[in-house]
């Protein structure tokens, strides 16, 4: 395998890409497409239903009217529910909460500018703001990596272990670590305070969150009618777990792409033949909170030294 | 870096978090306002002028169409053309899978099986490195082949001798702005084309994609379900994405929402490949103003560094003359700056010895007997180099440059022991001049 031309190796990664986008995409299909047409067929029966009702007095097009208004409101994060009593969309901690999904990437969506000067003003406020955060989170991840690896430092001197070997259990504990207190612990919490979702559901939205995907179909408090302070302070909560989490999950995600493992795994598919040292590793550290990173260190065994 | 950069940094950051949250509510809270009256109002409306319809059915059945929308149904009544269309067909399914791996998660189709949710999160674990290993490769090929064409520009500017620190900061703009136009521009408007937005709605949504931050207000290349949803009403906008305007006046004034897009089968696919492309691309020239600002901050600390180390050794030199004078048996004012220097042996000659108490690495001639001379070799050679200075230049060899600049080693003694365990393997390049003083 490592005979393989560098031209060969992107093939093989671009192909086993599209497999895995076409597997997640037959899988999802075959679990979500039935429901979804079930979720459809009682949709338009209860459609029916009501205008079976209420047809008398209703002239075509005016429900249609009124939901495909609803629903686009819906859509920008404006609920047609409820008479405007429960907490506002843009209130101070719901901003705070979307500010940071912009900066964190996650992107909840449920909120979402409306107005035109929102629009602009988000277009140049992640322009601007997305490389400070980006820059901040280097110099944390700068700063706490050693910190993290003393740890597996000292346990590698007291059982005699060989680096590679600590360095794989110090990853591996410290993703077991991470896992359990920011998506395991959260999501039991959810689950308990919030009762209408499962266990799985709060995991998911842990999950999704501190990916920075964000779908953001479950949200926590959302609807709810909790009293406006308790939904503040939800919200308040959720931001802090947002950023402490990603912060944690950053570190996990540098620790693991340190393996030497992961390094050779990238290496086997980055290296394009006699690369300039600049191109390789500015390629290969990103510092992306996409998750897409790999460390700049990455491409340290091909490289010249600074010092 | 220090901790004090890093505060500053955090302090900042929060700073724009707070404050971009403040004119985010400025802006949107008397819209939202707005469009809270208006459907209030068009609610009431509707109410009124069909009074056998109670509030409590209309709340619920709008409550259970907006639950299935998001569930991806489509309640169009007259099903004959649209039976078959589904939320989760191939196409869409693939979109979202994609959605996944990028961590964009635009959330406008949602996940409703426990099963699919758990799948997801399985998928993500995997996909998401996947598509990093992938955006790496990517993102090399087209940084390279970029700044390979840059490299000639940087020559030109160069030779019209533009100083190196502005070449530099000059292509980093041409790389943005190529990008920018490549990447978002052109985009831009083929949605403009393609998806009846505006062009503000547009590049709001270029943004939020290449960002993937994918809030899902606006979805390219998404069945419009509110435009197969009533086709009889093409007339009234409301496909997905329409403009604000449109919203509140839902006359006849625009394109329908039922898109061109429809018919177009790899249109999906090439809003995919795009996304990837300029994922990529962003990605790469983050890294690389990164790296440049790095390593301009680090050359400028074995700057300061060197300077430090020369005023050290200046201090030490005139204290060893004004002891030399004072006699032999008077003890060294600075004595704990100087423990591996043995006594100086003859009165006549104290400049002579390369007094270098708190720079131990250093063998270049530190101590000139003219104390005031220009910076020497340490910190010419930061400039010497630029090429390799430019060069890009991995996080952890911070420490190690810090040793090889002539800091005062106590400080950083600590850190030695723990660079091993981390990279075992680091190949030790050709010589350069930083190095010749430090036996690594």
């Amino acid at each position: 395998m490592g005979a393989l031309r560098p031209w060969a190796r992107y093939g093989l990664l671009a192909v086993a890409h599209l497999l895995a986008l076409g597997l997640g995409a037959t899988v999802l299909q075959a679990l979500e497409g039935p429901p979804a047409l079930r979720l459809q067929a009682n949709l338009r029966a209860e459609l029916a239903t009501f205008q079976a009702e209420f047809g008398a007095c209703l002239p075509a097009g005016a429900l249609e009217e009124l939901l495909g208004t609803a629903l686009v409101a819906q859509a920008h994060g404006v609920s047609s529910l409820g008479n405007g009593s429960e907490a506002r969309n843009w209130d101070l901690p719901s901003a705070l909460l979307f500010t940071a999904s912009l900066l964190t990437t996650t992107g909840f969506g449920h909120m979402a500018p409306l107005s035109a000067g929102g629009k602009a003003f988000c277009v140049a406020y992640t322009a601007l703001g997305l490389p400070a955060s980006l820059a901040l989170v280097a110099a944390l991840r700068h700063c706490l990596v050693p910190l993290l690896s003393r740890p597996g430092a000292w346990v590698a001197t007291r059982w005699q272990l060989p680096p590679p070997r600590a360095a794989l259990l110090q990853a591996v504990a410290l993703g077991l670590l991470v896992v359990g207190v920011f998506v395991l612990l959260p999501a039991l919490v959810l689950w308990g305070v919030q009762g209408d979702c499962s266990l799985l559901e709060a995991i998911y939205f842990c999950f999704s969150s501190l990916s920075t995907i964000g779908l953001g179909d479950l949200l926590p408090g959302r609807g709810s009618g909790l009293h406006p302070v308790l939904y503040h302070l939800c919200q308040l909560a959720l931001l802090g777990y947002l950023l402490l989490g990603l912060l944690a999950m950053l570190l996990t995600v540098e620790t693991f792409s340190e393996l030497p493992q992961v390094r050779a795994m990238v290496k086997f598919f980055g290296s394009s033949g006699p690369v300039n040292a600049e191109d390789e590793g500015a390629i290969l550290g990103q510092d992306e909170l996409a998750l897409s990173t790999m460390p700049p260190s990455a491409a340290a065994p091909a490289q010249v030294p600074a010092c | 870096m220090r901790s004090t950069t890093l505060l500053a940094l955090l302090a900042l950051v929060l700073l724009y978090l707070v404050s971009g949250a403040l004119v985010f509510q400025a802006l949107e809270q008397p819209h939202e306002q707005q469009a809270q009256r208006e459907l209030g109002e068009a609610r009431e409306k509707f109410l009124r002028a069909h009074p056998s319809v109670s509030d409590h059915d209309l709340g619920l059945f709008i409550k259970d169409v907006a639950d299935a929308l998001g569930g991806g149904a489509n309640p169009d009544t007259n099903s004959t053309s649209n039976s078959n269309h589904s939320a989760w067909d191939l196409g869409s399914a693939f979109f979202f899978s994609g959605t996944i791996i990028t961590t964009i998660g635009y959330g406008n189709a949602a996940l409703r099986t426990d099963a699919g949710r758990l799948f997801c999160i399985f998928y993500a674990l995997v996909g998401i490195p996947l598509f990093g290993i992938l955006l790496a490769g990517v993102g090399d090929r087209l940084g390279s082949s970029l700044r390979r064409g840059i490299g000639h520009i940087e020559a030109i500017f160069l030779k019209w001798h533009v100083p190196p620190g502005l070449v530099r900061i000059l292509s980093a703009v041409l790389f943005l702005l190529i990008g920018c136009l490549l990447f978002v521009l052109t985009p831009t408007f083929v949605f403009c084309y393609m998806e009846g937005w505006s062009k503000l709605e547009a590049i709001y949504f270029v943004v939020v994609t290449l960002t993937t931050v994918g809030f899902g207000d606006y979805v390219a290349g998404e069945a419009t379900f509110l435009g197969l949803l009533f086709p009889s009403h093409r007339a009234l906008s409301w496909a997905q994405g329409m403009s604000h305007n449109q919203l509140l006046s839902p006359l006849p004034g625009g394109v329908p929402g039922a898109s061109p897009n429809q018919n177009f089968a790899a249109y999906q696919p090439l809003v995919w490949f795009w996304i990837l492309l300029g994922l990529a691309y962003f990605a790469s020239v983050l890294t690389t103003i990164g790296n440049w600002l790095r390593v301009v901050s680090r050359r400028t600390r074995a700057e300061m560094g060197g300077l430090t180390a020369q005023a050290a050794s200046w201090t030490g030199t005139v204290t060893a003359r004004v002891t030399q004078r004072v006699g032999p048996t008077a003890p060294p004012p600075s004595e704990k700056e100087r423990p591996p220097l043995p006594p100086p042996p003859c009165p006549a000659q104290p400049a002579s010895r390369p007094l270098s108490p708190t720079a131990p690495e250093k063998t270049e001639p530190s101590s000139p007997p003219t104390p005031p001379t220009p910076p020497t070799p340490p910190t010419a050679s930061a400039l010497d180099y630029p090429s390799e200075n430019l060069a890009f230049i991995d996080e952890s060899s911070d420490t190690q440059s810090e040793r090889g600049c002539a800091l005062p080693r106590a400080p950083r003694g600590r850190r030695r022991p723990l660079n091993p365990p981390r990279k075992p393997s680091r190949p030790r390049g050709p010589g350069r001049p930083r190095d010749k003083g430090v036996p690594a």
